[in-house]
């Protein structure tokens, strides 16, 4: 199915019905009829964007939607592809499937997700991840892999999945972890695993740690070694290198004024 | 039936159901990953008193971690006990061993939590990693990461087991101890280089076969009298004037078409030693036991 915005990015639109789910077994109408806000107004998704079958099977977005909101949220299977930029709550609580995005994307990508696989081409904003304001946990399963720079509060309160971030990131990441795996590889922003209570974040640049974060051992640890070659045979290009998986890091643990349970590896060589 | 002038007796293995699994053994090289398979597949000839029968299927480099590692097939007559089983000689032989990890490397319909145990060891301060899901793991593989001295141990949360075929064998006759041993190594050779296959004895030999019951009340299995040459005379033996040696290779397999392709190669390869006169199995008249390998039918 392919839709192509025929409005003006300048009012918000949210359109939590771009999901594989809601548009299985429904026709081109069917799916025009389909409700988005377009900024308080409540409008039929065929005023907004040209709505054509393809007979792909993926939901392709052919144009850039920046202030296009929740893309793919709580989807289950499928695959939907932004060939520009996106907007915030892209894939949030989603549970299965691959969302790609070319462009750029907004904050919260992959709030809350529970599982599936969003691969962002360009930068991403803020929270990715991430938990909603007074939710326990943020994203609980799932891959999230930003081939750009990443804004601030990566990974907060994440529980499981993966997270990768090959440019660098902003402030906060894997703020409040409780557990999953943080993977860096440019230059990571401040404060980075405050509060953290378990979990793992591996850095491939050096960084300033909080004081409550304890230098613990140099090693090369098995389980990155599996974690990264199995992150090599995903299609997305993470620039692993024999070095990373045969080489040593240098392991912290904290945040130790809480649980202190959390690890920040830094690759040593 | 001869091969090689070697007579193939009518009869057939008659073999059981067994569980298996197999358990992949990781370390910083192949000889410390060997050490530590080497240890669990230790003391695991036979289930009568062994807990489990267990081998070593071969070396691989396709890994996990990417390290060099070592295949272990270990069978047991329940799940109950191989689970059991494998807990023990995980713990006390891999986690032990330096640099090593240990994986589940076989999918089956059983589930033994391993790793999810052992993790106690570590005092609370051990971490779980979990891998995003696959087809194969839908929930995603879960590893223990221990601490131990030498640096963390990292074993897969659970162990799987599969339906197997347990103690199919074949009894190398022939004029003495020089051809019977020969021709037994060369069977052993060509057998472990089928796939799912081990041959659980010393060098995957057995000298002492042996029958149901005893003379002794206490004793439910005794030697194997028709096939010991010291005693011809004095039983109702089953081999010929010439015959004065007789070794058995048993051989649990993960299927039964391994089982199958590993008592042929195995027929075949022993039947090329001078001084060999006949190949034979044991059974218990098919009574006992859920498969029955016909020799004609396998070679």
């Amino acid at each position: 199915m392919q839709l192509h915005p025929t409005f003006e990015p300048v009012i918000p639109v949210v359109a939590e019905c771009i999901t594989p789910d809601t548009f299985a077994g429904k026709s081109v109408d069917q799916i025009k009829k389909m409700t988005v806000y377009h900024g308080n107004k409540e409008k039929p998704l065929g005023e907004l964007f040209e709505v054509s079958d393809d007979n792909a099977g993926t939901i392709t977005i052919t144009g850039t939607v920046p202030n296009v909101k929740g893309i793919g949220k709580g989807m289950t299977a499928g695959s939907i592809v932004i060939e520009g930029d996106c907007g915030m709550h892209l894939g949030a609580q989603m549970k299965g499937g691959t969302i790609t995005v070319k462009g750029t994307c907004a904050d919260w990508a992959g709030a809350e997700m529970r599982g599936g696989e969003i691969f962002i081409q360009g930068d991403a904003g803020n929270c990715v991840g991430a938990a909603y304001r007074g939710s326990k946990s943020g994203m609980n399963k799932g891959l999230i892999v930003v081939k750009g720079n990443a804004g601030n509060e990566v990974g907060e309160l994440m529980k499981k999945g993966i997270i990768v971030i090959e440019g660098d990131t902003g402030a906060l990441t894997g703020c409040g972890m409780k557990g999953g795996t943080i993977f860096c590889y440019g230059h990571a922003g401040n404060r980075m695993g405050a509060f953290m209570e378990r979990g793992s974040i591996v850095l491939y640049n050096e960084l300033q740690l909080l004081p409550t974060f304890t230098h613990n051992a140099v090693y090369n640890p098995t389980w990155l070694r599996v974690f990264l070659l199995d992150l090599q045979k995903t299609t997305y290009s993470i620039p692993i290198k024999k070095a990373h998986i045969e080489g040593l890091y240098t392991r912290y643990n904290g945040d130790i004024s809480e649980l202190g349970k959390g690890e920040i590896f830094i690759f040593k060589e | 039936m001869q091969i090689n002038g070697v007579d193939i007796v009518n009869t057939f293995a008659e073999a059981f159901k067994m569980y298996g699994s197999r358990v992949l053994i990781t370390a910083i090289n192949e000889e410390w990953a060997m050490h530590s398979a080497l240890t669990v597949a230790g003391f695991g000839t036979s289930v009568i008193m062994c807990g489990c029968e267990a081998g070593i299927e071969g070396t691989t480099t396709d890994t996990p971690d990417g390290r060099p590692g070592v295949n272990i097939l270990l069978f047991a007559n329940s799940a109950k006990d191989l689970g059991d089983q494998l807990m023990r000689r995980i713990g006390q032989c891999v986690m032990t061993s330096p640099t090593s990890a240990c994986f589940n490397n076989l999918f089956g319909k059983k589930e033994f939590i391993v790793g999810g145990q052992l993790r106690y060891f570590g005092d609370s301060f051990q971490i779980s990693k979990r891998l995003n899901p696959t087809p194969e793991y839908p929930k995603g593989r879960r590893f223990w990461r221990i601490p131990v001295m030498g640096g963390e141990f990292l074993c897969e949360e659970k162990f799987q087991a599969k339906k197997a075929v347990g103690g199919g064998n074949i009894l190398v006759i022939g004029e003495g101890i020089e051809p019977v041993i020969k021709a037994s190594e060369n069977a052993v050779k060509a057998i472990r280089k089928v796939k799912n296959v081990i041959a659980p004895f010393p060098g995957g030999v057995v000298r002492s076969g042996s029958k149901v019951g005893s003379k002794y009340k206490f004793l439910p299995a005794s030697t194997n009298t028709a096939y010991c040459p010291s005693i011809k005379s004095q039983v109702e033996t089953n081999l010929t004037e010439g015959e004065n040696s007789v070794l058995e290779i048993v051989i649990d397999a993960l299927d039964i078409e391994s089982m199958n392709k590993a008592m042929h190669d195995g027929i075949h390869a022993a039947c090329s030693v001078d001084g060999v006169t006949r190949i034979s199995a044991g059974n218990y008249g098919g009574n006992l036991g859920k498969f029955i390998i016909h020799l004609k039918e396998v070679i």
